[in-house]
Formats: C-alpha cells, structure tokens, sequence
C-alpha cells in the first residue's frame, strides 16, 4: 500500500469480486437455496445502498 | 445430523470471510459455528414450523457473528470515527479521480493528519471491516455495521424472525429469475447496480428497473414484518 495513501481498495479486488459473483451466477449458485435464505436475511437487515 | 449440516457451516463462514481481512482465522469460526450447528440440534423444535435449515442456519450465522463481534474490541466511537473517514475517503475519491492522501482527508474532516493515520492503522487491524477490498463504499461498511448493532442479527431472537426469514425466502424463490438475481446481487452480494449490470451485461438504469420492480412485489411483506 502506497503510505500516504489510507486503506483504500486496490481496485482488482472488486474485479476479482465481479468475476467470482459471474462465475457463481454461470454456476447456479446464486439460484440455490442458501442463496436465497441468505438474501432474505440480507434484505431483513436493510438497504446497503440507503447506509449513508 | 450435524455432519450432514457441516456443509451449511462451511458455507456461512465462506461468505462472512469474503468480508473479512486474511488473517482471520476461519477454521476458528468455522469451529464456533459448527458448536452452533450443535446447538440447532439441540433446541430446534419442530413445533416452530420453521425447516432445520432456516433455523440452523440463523443459529450458526448468530455463532460466527457473536466470535467476531468478541474479537472486534473497537469502542463504537471509534468505529464511528472510522466510518466518517470512509466516508469522507468515497466523497473525495469520486472528486478528485484517484485515492485521496490522508492530508486530504484530515483537511476534509477538520482534523490533524495523525488523527486520520491513527484511525486509518486503527481500520487495517479491526476485523469488522472489509479491509480485504477497503472499499469505502456503504457496501464495504455494511459488515461493520452490522457487527456494531448486535440486535440486527441476533440469530436468537424468536421464531418469529425465523418464520419471517423463510416467508421472505419464499417470496424471493418466487420472483422471476432475473428479478431473484439482481435482489441476491444487491442485498447478499452487496454489488453495486452499476456492478449488476456489468455482470448481466445490461445498463445501470436497466438493474435499477429490475430492483425497484423486484422490492415492489416484496414490499408488502417487508413492511409487515419490519
């Protein structure tokens, strides 16, 4: 990390996430039941985008 | 019953730990949460009307969270601090082009450089952060805050939620497919619509057509039990 930088993101981590996430999507795994289970916990808990 | 379920454990673990820095030891919560695993043996009670799953499920989230929330020791005004500093990193980064020095920030917040540095040393160590990515978007500060306010997850808190967990579930389960995903990518996920449509290969005002249709069909049982 840069030191007069913070901790900010190094940005190929978001696109490593965005792969990984397309990968699952390709693998039916964000179709599966804990997937779902999780989402409806997720959604319980509030809009991420709505935070700040 | 618990080795057929150790595969549920195995999964919730794997999603908290995308959130989590490296050095967290996920075989150790993968222990806490297969005691919850144990636990949901023990108490479930199939008068509940709630699937095992549902409620092991909530049982072995509630585990790993409570570990983790044991290991974070930042006070919440300091967690506070930190999520201000992220803010105000977001706010200068979509200004300025690039990652804002800590000078920047200081001078944004009103406080000394050493301030925003501390809290920045302070942010790198502190499990409940999604330091991995250190994106300071309100996605990246959603696992903090959900480790700041215990009562959002308790997974003991009544069959009730739980009940209310799975009605949800099967109301997602019945959306279309493309609906289901964009609300799984956005809430469990935590991707960004702009994110959404990158991996669906739509635009951003397309994903946001799709979420708002989505919650509109889910809405009247969100505000039931909210």
């Amino acid at each position: 990390m840069d030191r007069d930088r913070l901790c900010l993101p190094d940005p190929s981590w978001r696109a490593q996430y965005l792969e990984d996430v397309r990968r699952r999507l390709a693998n039916g795994e964000l179709d599966s039941d804990d997937a779902v289970l999780e989402t409806a916990y997720a959604l319980l808990d509030g809009d991420p985008a709505q935070e700040d | 019953m618990v080795e057929e379920y150790l595969p549920l454990v195995r999964h919730v673990v794997g999603r908290i730990a995308i959130n989590l820095p490296s050095h967290v030891d996920t075989d150790e919560l993968f222990q806490v949460g297969s005691i919850g695993l144990v636990n949901a043996t023990r108490s479930f009670d199939t008068e509940r009307g709630v699937a095992f799953k549902t409620y092991a499920f909530a049982l072995i989230r509630g585990a790993v969270l409570d570990e983790l929330r044991r290991l974070d020791a930042v006070p919440r005004s300091t967690r506070e601090k930190i999520r201000a500093m992220d803010k105000a990193n977001a706010q200068l980064s979509q200004k300025l082009g690039r990652q804002p020095t800590s000078l920047e920030v200081a001078a944004a917040l009103g406080v000394e450089e050493a301030n925003v540095r501390e809290l920045a040393a302070i942010a790198r160590r502190v499990i409940t952060l999604s330091i991995e990515d250190g994106t300071s978007t309100p996605d990246a500060l959603q696992v903090r805050d959900i480790l700041a306010c215990p009562d959002t997850l308790d997974p003991f808190d009544g069959a009730a939620k739980l009940e209310q967990i799975g009605s949800i579930a099967d109301r997602i389960r019945s959306l279309p497919e493309v609906e289901r995903r964009v609300i799984t990518m956005y809430y469990r996920e935590g991707l960004l619509l702009r994110e959404i449509g990158q991996v669906l290969g739509v635009t951003e005002s397309r994903v946001s057509q799709i979420h708002s249709r989505a919650l509109s069909r889910l809405q009247t049982m969100l505000q039931d039990v909210r």
